[in-house]
């Protein structure tokens, strides 16, 4: 039994948009619980202004969407626009689904600290979180 | 005004919360909520996800939802359950609901934090003989019993009311409230309850015996865990009296000799 010297980093995991693919996102929220992160899975079809408010008043670190239907462009970008428009400046994203090369690199630019694409081992968003905050769970 | 909701896991605690919160909206109060759920006692990881059922109230400004890990705590909610229901109370909201765990027959502690608690159970909740038991029982002071579109609704009913029945006589008798929370059937009644129960913590001057009640035990409480707290570190900086309890297998006179101790010897 381990107990976290810390507290657990909270990660709000959402899909957003009309997208209702949500097996993916269920197995990376236990993949996450078994790595010791506290996950606040908010569901499907949340809309950008949702998933800030979700994450603010849970007090996470980081949200993480997932996003099947080819919006991408447009809903990775609207939830980092909402973040910025409430100056919310300690909260990360990062995003998963089926997202083209060349739309990854588009969505780093803009702020999305990684994206997985299907057939990432679990394992790998772990050990990115844990680079990320190297003193949390 | 805080409101806990206890009851066994599934029996639809957070869809409850989530027409409560539509219904106290209606009259517009400011309702925060606060939903409980269990880490895992290996990893300490948990999902959280009893905000799912709430989520439509995300955008409404005059709802404040915050999941909790218990982060191994026992009794149904996490330490800082208090704290932060303290907190809330400052910050202006009206009513807070405080969701506990998916708990089983004993974790209590939402009585030390709610005015009002609200055992939920379902029409499959168990026998007559369930309902003799002690613990959870005998807290509520108003009874849901949700998912009440279920066969066999009534006979639940007739359990909790058989049961309230034979106790001792107390000043307030829990009432029975069915409801399909899902579909918002029974809430007109419920909040009609928890009207009534807030008058009588008034009216009686239950409300201050236990809001007294409570602040004892949260001191002994805190009491409690900060000496938790003052002998590990004793007997992790003291290889003398580990040694010695572990050699004479003797924690309660290592126990009783570190209680004993004035606090600023023990560091």
């Amino acid at each position: 039994m381990t107990s976290p010297a810390a507290a657990p980093i909270r990660i709000v995991l959402a899909k957003v948009g009309l997208d209702g693919h949500d097996r993916g996102v269920k197995i990376v929220a236990r993949a996450l619980r078994d790595a010791g992160y506290e996950v606040i899975y908010t569901g499907l079809r949340q809309t950008p202004e949702m998933v800030v408010t979700a994450a603010v008043q849970e007090d996470a670190q980081v949200i993480g969407l997932s996003l099947h239907s080819g919006a991408h462009m447009t809903l990775f970008p609207a939830v980092l626009d909402e973040l910025r428009r409430r100056e919310v400046t300690d909260i990360i994203v990062f995003g998963g689904g089926i997202i083209p090369d060349d739309d990854i690199a588009a969505l780093k630019e803009l702020g999305v600290e990684a994206i997985f694409t299907p057939g990432t081992p679990l394992q790998e968003i772990v050990d990115w979180l844990r680079q990320r905050f190297p003193s949390g769970a | 005004m805080v409101i806990g909701l206890t009851g066994s896991p599934g029996t639809g605690k957070s869809t409850l919360v989530d027409a409560l919160i539509a219904r106290l909206r209606q009259r517009d109060q400011r309702v925060a909520v606060i939903a409980a759920d269990p880490n895992s006692p290996y990893t300490g990881g948990a999902v959280l996800g009893d905000r799912i059922r709430m989520q439509r109230h995300a955008a409404d400004g005059g709802v404040f939802i915050r999941s909790m890990g218990v982060r191994g705590h026992l009794g149904g909610l996490p330490l800082a359950a208090r704290e932060t229901v303290r907190l809330l109370g400052a910050q202006g909201f009206d009513v807070v609901l405080v969701e506990t765990v998916g708990v089983g027959q004993a974790e209590l502690e939402v009585v030390g934090v709610a005015d009002t608690t609200v055992v939920v159970l379902t029409p499959d909740s168990g026998d007559g003989v369930q309902m003799m038991k002690a613990g959870i029982m005998e807290v509520a002071d108003i009874f849901v019993v949700n998912k009440a579109d279920l066969a066999s609704a009534q006979r639940a009913v007739s359990d909790v009311r058989a049961m309230l029945s034979v106790g001792p006589a107390r000043d307030w008798k829990p009432p029975i409230v069915s409801t399909v929370a899902v579909r918002g059937e029974g809430l007109d009644r419920l909040i009609e309850e928890l009207d009534g129960h807030r008058a009588h913590l008034r009216e009686s001057g239950a409300g201050q015996r236990r809001e007294q009640a409570r602040l004892l035990d949260e001191a002994a409480d805190m009491v409690g865990e900060w000496s938790r707290q003052r002998a590990r570190r004793r007997l992790g900086e003291d290889p003398d009296l580990l040694g010695r309890m572990l050699r004479d297998r003797s924690p309660y006179a290592v126990a009783a000799e570190i209680f004993a101790e004035p606090e600023d010897s023990a560091g």
